[in-house]
């Protein structure tokens, strides 16, 4: 389960070539912030469910 | 804006028996008016990196102590009005007490206070683990009033098999989903990991079909951490760190999951001796199984879950970890057939982030 085609990992590798993740890049993204948990632990704080709207 | 999330535990009683809850440690203990004071004085008196405060009022079922709930809400309207730290309450509800005058209420506060409520899916699955509760739930209230707010979705061991028609069925009642593997639970039976494998897949199909639909957050939660090079081990969760949690006596706790409602009081207790990390969890604390692992920068380690079933915070329980990488697989590869299909989001960089990461779980799991 979940296989790529090769043609489609071909297309990936070829849409990737010389990228280099940094943490500047992550920073920019916002993806440090502690709520972003997605509701993936058990609780019941507002994370849980997206962050109150 | 960014909220600290401070949980007040209102009441620790519920309604209802749901098969997978974690706090095995209910009574009739309510939170005294008195206490949720002084907890709301000294949280807006503090001055930090936050813009504000996301009060989350939980239980047990926190709509059984309505009373408190107005008076908190009252409170905080009447002293911190124009507070420069900007405030919001926050329940996570079974619903099954919101109907009438609670309505109303919700209705007439809801700059103030809004909701989640917790949905298992279909009719017939929901009772399976929600204590047949799904009739005592008005639907169209959650999905009119609270339309951007996601509903929570708990997946058991009985559910399992039929996830997808859960979260398809969510998705027609106008709801997005926010949907995690119980904790805590039995999940040793080795055809588990087929059942995820084959209903993950059937919703990546649904989506792909579907793509104006938000995928639920078992697809969609992020994995491009795991293209940083460094590979540090990061904390996902501010349990023990930026969040709080406040018993019904006021003590304050990691999180709810080490609270005396719901480990009891002899482990609550010691759960106050544990030394915590900052936001890079120590390499010589990882759990050896994490230290090599792909998924370590962003794995959502859940230290309550860890700590109620193995006794350490680090150390996670093998067949939940076991399905928790079906999981990063099944995401990895619907951000792989989103860019194929020409659906994926996001700015170049977070595209390739994703890409690099996604490539990386799909070679190493």
């Amino acid at each position: 389960m979940f296989i790529l085609k090769e043609t489609v990992v071909a297309k990936v590798r070829e849409f990737l070539q010389g990228f280099q993740l940094s943490k500047n890049d992550l920073a920019l993204a916002g993806a440090n912030h502690f709520n972003d948990c997605g509701g993936s632990c058990a609780g019941g704080c507002s994370g849980c469910t997206g962050s109150a709207k | 804006m960014d909220y600290r999330d401070i949980t007040l535990c209102i009441t620790e009683s519920c309604n209802l028996n749901c098969t997978y809850c974690y706090e095995d440690h209910k009574s009739s203990k309510k939170m005294s008016f008195e206490t949720a004071k002084q907890i709301i004085d000294r949280e807006m008196s503090i001055c930090d990196k936050f813009d504000g405060v996301m009060f989350n009022l939980f239980g047990g079922e926190a709509f059984l102590n309505f009373e408190l709930i107005k008076q908190i809400v009252n409170y905080l309207e009447v002293n911190y009005r124009d507070s420069k730290l900007k405030w919001h309450c926050f329940i996570t509800t079974n619903g099954t007490l919101v109907h009438g005058e609670i309505q109303a209420y919700l209705r007439e506060h809801c700059g103030s206070i809004s909701c989640g409520l917790s949905l298992d899916g279909t009719k017939e699955y929901h009772n399976i683990n929600r204590s047949n509760s799904f009739d005592d739930i008005d639907l169209t209230f959650f999905a009119e009033f609270y339309k951007n707010q996601y509903v929570k979705m708990t997946i058991s061991a009985e559910t399992l098999p039929h996830l997808s028609d859960c979260v398809m069925f969510a998705h027609k009642k106008g709801f997005q989903i926010s949907c995690n593997l119980a904790y805590g639970i039995d999940w040793s039976n080795a055809n588990n990991v087929s059942l995820l494998e084959a209903e993950l897949m059937k919703l990546i199909e649904y989506y792909l079909d579907n793509p104006t639909i938000k995928p639920c957050s078992m697809l969609n939660d992020p994995i491009y951490k795991v293209a940083l090079q460094n590979k540090e081990a990061t904390r996902e969760c501010g349990a023990g760190h930026l969040m709080r949690s406040y018993d019904t006596e006021g003590v304050c706790y990691p999180c709810q999951f080490f609270m005396p409602i719901s480990i009891g009081n002899e482990a609550a207790q010691k759960a106050l001796g544990i030394q915590w990390h900052g936001e890079v969890i120590p390499e010589d604390k990882l759990d050896s199984r994490c230290k090599n692992c792909v998924l370590k920068s962003c794995c959502h380690i859940c230290y309550g879950s860890n700590y109620a079933s193995t006794g350490n915070i680090y150390i996670h329980e093998e067949n939940w970890c076991r399905l928790n990488k079906i999981i990063f697989k099944a995401r990895a590869y619907f951000r792989v057939k989103q860019f194929e299909n020409n659906i994926l989001v996001g700015s170049e960089v977070e595209q390739k982030a994703t890409l690099q990461s996604a490539m990386l779980i799909l070679e190493q799991l």
